[in-house]
């Protein structure tokens, strides 16, 4: 575990060293943003419309009470969605997706040599293959989060009306109630650590592979599995500290 | 010229290397050769710096790069920029075509134009005999042909010094000897410093200029690939009867 932690020090240390031509880095840079961003936005609309809608309908059932105002569901799926869903429950679910893909790209390619090969050429393997795809989560993921908070109170709006009985009114009401512009900044600091975490630690796991086709596959697990408990620890630690 | 001093190599407690000196010669075909886990591939990765050595000096034309300090970090960067590799799976990028493997090392390491590195790139394929090939991916590719455009890779930079690792492994007869035969050209014309790990007796025989025998780590023996069937050392008799187009000639050798 120490050593783990040791040698993913050393590895940023190398990805974070000057890349190479600035054109060539940015092309890289974008092309990551396709692969792991764009390709990412169907699971998140999906994931994060059925969600906002799931927590829309358990706050109407558990908030039905004379006493509480029926907009204070919207304003309570709202500060959910903003507070933990968007941010933890779909970055968990890109450390699923991204991490992987990710894991198993770099560990394919070290098993086939291509790490070699860009080694020998004279280049900084890790800071041309690696720095790419933290920059790409970095720029990109709080994009995912932004698309992910609008589709889970789409989904959560869709919920109330159609299936809890609201009005479009009460639930939209209660959406603007009590704005609070610091939420939106919190979801976004911990978009940005969960990113950092999801393309590092998974780029740790995937460029260190040793062996064959078993060993990539225990990497990509790795990843995956060591990226959701960063995410899971950093937000306890992150909430104590921001709110 | 490539020079090896005293170079020694662990992994834990198992030294897989033991005091090799050799020196490899420009314009030549340098073979090193032995059994499967004698050390031929970590003393080629050694040579290239993807290990590093626990002692003893790797110098290419004087310079040493062995260290692990700043100043050999970046010699090693210098030199690895006048280096081409040929893998022994080729180690082509699956996310380029062909003919962008080839441009890839030139966009990073010069400043010609896109249609000069594209047309020195085509130069490189056509001289491996796969014009035509630039738009397939690698995956389309079969073995010899993956091996000839990751010697055109190589060769793009023009680079002073060659290294092949295992250029045969997985190829047939027939395709082999073109692969030799493309490499032992290309040495001659470039006048570079090839070297060439291989186990191929047919490679040894048909292109070692000089002939490198490591057993169990150590360097067992060297002369040019005729010299060696006349050699009556028992390690290299075993590794050449091994082969049977060795062996023949080696029953023909002991018969007159």
């Amino acid at each position: 575990m120490i050593r783990e932690l040791g040698n993913y020090i050393l590895l940023m240390g190398k990805v974070f060293s000057p890349p190479g031509k600035k054109r060539l880095f940015w092309k890289q840079v974008f092309g990551e943003v396709g692969q792991l961003g764009f390709d990412s936005i169907p699971l998140v609309s999906l994931v994060s419309i059925f969600v906002g809608a799931a927590i829309a309908i358990q706050l109407q059932v558990n908030m039905d009470s004379p006493w509480i105002p029926l907009y204070a569901v919207g304003f309570a799926t709202r500060k959910a969605i903003v507070m933990e869903l968007a941010p933890t429950i779909i970055g968990l679910i890109l450390a699923g997706k991204i991490g992987s893909h990710i894991a198993s790209q770099l560990g394919s390619m070290r098993i086939t040599e291509q790490i070699d090969a860009i080694e020998v050429m004279g280049m900084n393997s890790a800071s041309y293959l690696v720095l790419p795809k933290i920059i790409a989560c970095l720029m990109f993921n709080p994009v995912l989060i932004m698309l992910s908070i609008v589709a889970a109170l789409f989904g959560g709006w869709w919920a109330a009306v159609s299936i809890g009985g609201m009005t479009s009114y009460e639930f939209i009401y209660g959406l603007q109630s009590f704005p609070h512009s610091f939420d939106l900044a919190y979801a976004i600091i911990k978009t940005l650590v969960f990113a950092f975490f999801i393309s590092s630690i998974s780029s740790f796991y995937g460029y260190t592979v040793q062996g064959g086709a078993l060993e990539v596959g225990r990497a990509s697990t790795k990843a995956v599995v060591n990226s959701s408990i960063a995410i899971i620890l950093s937000n306890l630690v992150l909430t104590q500290l921001l709110m | 010229m490539i020079e090896i001093r005293n170079l020694n190599k662990f992994f834990g407690d198992k030294q897989v290397l033991f005091d090799i000196n050799l020196t490899l010669k420009p314009g030549l075909c340098n073979l090193i050769i032995g059994q499967s886990g004698s050390g031929k591939t970590v003393l080629m990765k050694t040579m290239v710096g993807l290990l590093v050595p626990d002692s003893g000096e790797i110098l290419f034309d004087g310079r040493d790069f062995a260290g692990k300090g700043k100043a050999d970090r970046e010699t090693l960067t210098a030199i690895r920029r006048q280096i081409g590799m040929v893998f022994q799976g080729g180690a082509l990028f699956d996310s380029l075509s062909v003919l962008e493997n080839v441009v890839f090392p030139m966009d990073m390491f010069t400043h010609k134009s896109r249609s000069e590195k594209l047309n020195r790139a085509k130069e490189c394929l056509q001289r491996v005999d796969l014009q035509g090939a630039e738009k397939l991916s690698p995956s389309e590719l079969s073995g010899g042909m993956r091996k000839r455009v990751a010697i055109a890779r190589a060769i793009a930079v023009e680079p002073r010094y060659l290294f092949c690792d295992e250029p045969n492994s997985g190829l047939d007869p027939r395709t082999s000897e073109l692969i030799d035969t493309l490499i032992s050209e290309i040495t001659r014309e470039y006048g570079i410093t090839t070297v060439i790990n291989t186990h191929d007796m047919n490679s040894v025989l048909k292109i070692g200029d000089t002939v490198n025998f490591i057993y169990e780590g150590k360097l067992w023996w060297q002369g040019n690939g005729r010299d060696i069937m006349e050699s009556d050392n028992k390690e290299i008799i075993h590794f050449l009867e091994a082969s049977e187009l060795t062996k023949r000639l080696l029953a023909k050798r002991n018969r007159s």
